[in-house]
């Protein structure tokens, strides 16, 4: 019923704003509200005539739109370094490939230095050693231990296969294996090698090692061991010192009871010798022998690993499939920012539309 | 030859366009824009940035939310209401305009027309804003729902009641 009275009344509104006067009430209300309707100055009306007919010029007005130009430009930029940084982390994450190339000049400052005592003390080795000296005097050049692990991948079904050429290149290069241990179970076993390998070989052997699969790690070491290596050198030293000492005592020794005290000094100077030339031959082992630990893992996917692997050349395939590798990472990126970038924009949303709403409630309390 | 080209230059739809608009609905919007307001100065302002808003994002119009009337008289009504809450004032019913006694064509009815300018004068801002919208700009209750962001519906029954009230203070006369 009020309904259709509402209806009744805003038809007669309408009429009377049509100019119907068959509701005289109403005819008179719409004629008092226009004529009450304020009108604009005529100079108002004149300069807004021409604001508008100029198109509204403001030539002192700032525009914005260099900066809206620059926002490709930003963007841009923004994704090269995104680009980059993904590229730099998926190269250097994805092993030793890359990593070889850094290590060669380190490597060989550290492979200078223990090759060096090799050519310094050359054929002058003392008649004591125990292995091949292959370091100098002490004080002239240092002595480092040097160590590296690798680990490679390789398709299962070539995990023996490629295991048997670990111990062919630890035996090329004149090392030796100290304990392996092959685990071949179909496609995914493992293995792990620590080889012994002469430290003028290292990185020789790396690189032969590296060829055999897919590097996905590998790093290297070097300790100084020169106060160790002079420490059992002087042990040495001073332990022949008493021993000829004691000799030559011995020999100019009259009487039966000096004779055997000598001898028992002997004895115990002899003891100490040995474990004092024991010690240097640890050292120098240390020295002359580096420590390669190999992890082979069998890859189930073994499609994956070219069948020129290793962290050798970087070949243009290797490059094709770094560039895929990148992509994918890149694209992982992006999806992860976006599945992340869904919840922010839900929330940039709800902000806009609350914002929205609270700029509208401040505006209608202003009309009260 | 450069004023050959300028003869032939097919007229701007858009600035054609928005001509036939502001010819259509300045004194309007500017009545409209003074209800809300009641300064002159304020108002000619507020009517000035509506115009340059609306001549600028006049290629962001979207007919299928309303008449470009509607579309107008939201964006002055928006600058007006900002400017209302930027002097930190409300609109009050202050000092009414003198009426021009040539508009009204018939000067009947005297005490009746005296008792409607009195009603007029006591609206509240929202009643008079919906005066201004339905008699000085003659808008459809559809476009008066556009600007004030209420529905048809809603912007009918509001306005029935405002119309009412005016009733009741001539019917009291």
């Amino acid at each position: 019923m009020r309904h259709e009275n509402t209806d009744r009344e805003l038809r007669a509104i309408e009429a009377a704003g049509a100019g119907d006067r068959s509701d005289p009430e109403l005819a008179l209300i719409v004629e008092e509200a226009r004529a009450s309707a304020p009108r604009m100055s005529p100079a108002f009306a004149q300069r807004l005539d021409d604001a508008v007919a100029e198109g509204f010029v403001r030539p002192s007005a700032p525009r914005r739109r260099p900066r809206l130009s620059l926002l490709p430009a930003f963007g841009l930029a923004g994704a090269t370094a995104a680009a980059v940084a993904v590229a730099i982390a998926v190269i250097g994450g994805s092993g030793g490939s890359k990593q070889s190339d850094l290590l060669p000049q380190h490597s060989a400052d550290v492979g200078a230095a223990a090759r060096a005592p090799k050519a310094a003390s050359g054929g002058a080795a003392s008649a004591e050693s125990l292995v091949a000296p292959t370091v100098a005097a002490p004080a002239v050049h240092r002595v480092q231990e040097r160590a590296a692990q690798l680990t490679l991948t390789t398709p299962g079904a070539r995990l023996q296969d490629t295991a048997d050429k670990v111990v062919g290149v630890a035996d090329r290069m004149g090392g030796y294996v100290q304990s392996s241990n092959v685990d071949a179970r179909g496609h995914a076993g493992e293995a792990t090698f620590d080889l012994r390998i002469p430290a003028s070989r290292l990185n020789e052997a790396l690189a032969a090692l590296s060829r055999l699969g897919h590097v996905r790690g590998r790093s290297e070491q070097a300790q100084d061991i020169t106060a160790s290596y002079d420490s059992a050198s002087a042990r040495v030293r001073e332990a022949e010192a008493e021993r000829t000492g004691l000799l030559r005592a011995l020999a100019g020794a009259s009487t039966t009871s000096e004779i055997d005290s000598l001898k028992a000094r002997l004895r115990i100077v002899r003891a100490r010798l040995a474990s004092a030339r024991n010690a240097l031959a640890t050292v120098r082992h240390r020295a002359n022998y580096s420590r390669v630990e190999v992890t082979l893992l069998g890859d189930g996917k073994a499609g994956v690993v070219p069948p020129h692997g290793g962290g050798g050349s970087w070949t243009p395939g290797r490059a094709l499939h770094d560039a895929l590798h990148v992509l994918s990472v890149a694209a992982g990126v992006l999806i992860v920012a976006a599945a992340g970038s869904v919840p922010l924009a839900v929330l940039a949303l709800l902000g806009l539309l609350i914002g929205r709403a609270v700029r509208r409630r401040r505006r209608e309390a202003a009309l009260v | 030859m450069g004023e050959l080209v300028v003869a032939l230059a097919p007229p701007d739809p858009q600035a054609s366009s928005f001509d036939a608009l502001y010819r259509d609905a300045a004194g309007d919007l500017f009545a409209y824009v003074m209800t809300l307001l009641r300064d002159r100065a304020a108002a000619e302002d507020v009517v000035m940035a509506a115009f340059e808003r609306a001549y600028r994002g006049r290629s962001r119009f979207d007919r299928r939310r309303g008449s470009e009337r509607a579309w107008l008289f939201a964006i002055a009504r928006n600058a007006a209401l900002d400017e209302l809450r930027k002097r930190k004032r409300r609109a009050s019913l202050g000092e009414l305009e003198p009426v021009d006694p040539s508009a009204a064509a018939d000067e009947s009815d005297p005490i009746q027309r005296a008792a409607i300018r009195a009603a007029l004068a006591e609206l509240d801002p929202r009643e008079r804003e919906l005066v201004a919208l339905k008699f000085f700009a003659g808008m459809s209750n559809a476009e008066i729902g556009v600007v004030i962001g209420a529905s048809e519906s809603n912007a009918g029954t509001r306005l029935c009641r405002v119309v009412a009230k005016l009733r009741e203070a001539c019917n009291e006369a």
